[in-house]
């Protein structure tokens, strides 16, 4: 699944956080498990 | 290697970039490999 700019991803083993800058094809992965996306806060 | 924050990750295949809003003990990939971390670009100088 490709990511889109703005998107936000957590890993939920480390805790780390990311905002996708550029779109790309790649699917994001951390901790070697797929990242999951944030739920928009604001 | 960890992720630090701050430091934009770049993906070699996809191109796919990212920034780094919270550190994390674990590394990022993409396509199965280790994002590149990014240099800081330089701010042009105005002096």
């Amino acid at each position: 699944m490709a990511t889109k700019v703005g998107t936000r991803y957590m890993c939920t083993v480390c805790n780390s956080e990311f905002i996708v800058t550029r779109a790309g094809e790649g699917e994001l992965m951390c901790c070697n498990k797929p990242m999951e996306i944030k739920a928009g806060g604001k | 290697m960890a992720n630090q924050l701050g430091k934009r990750y770049r993906c070699g295949d996809c191109g796919m970039e990212v920034l780094c809003t919270k550190a994390g003990g674990g590394g990022v990939s993409c396509h199965g490999k280790e994002m590149e971390v990014q240099e800081p670009r330089p701010i042009p100088s105005s002096d």
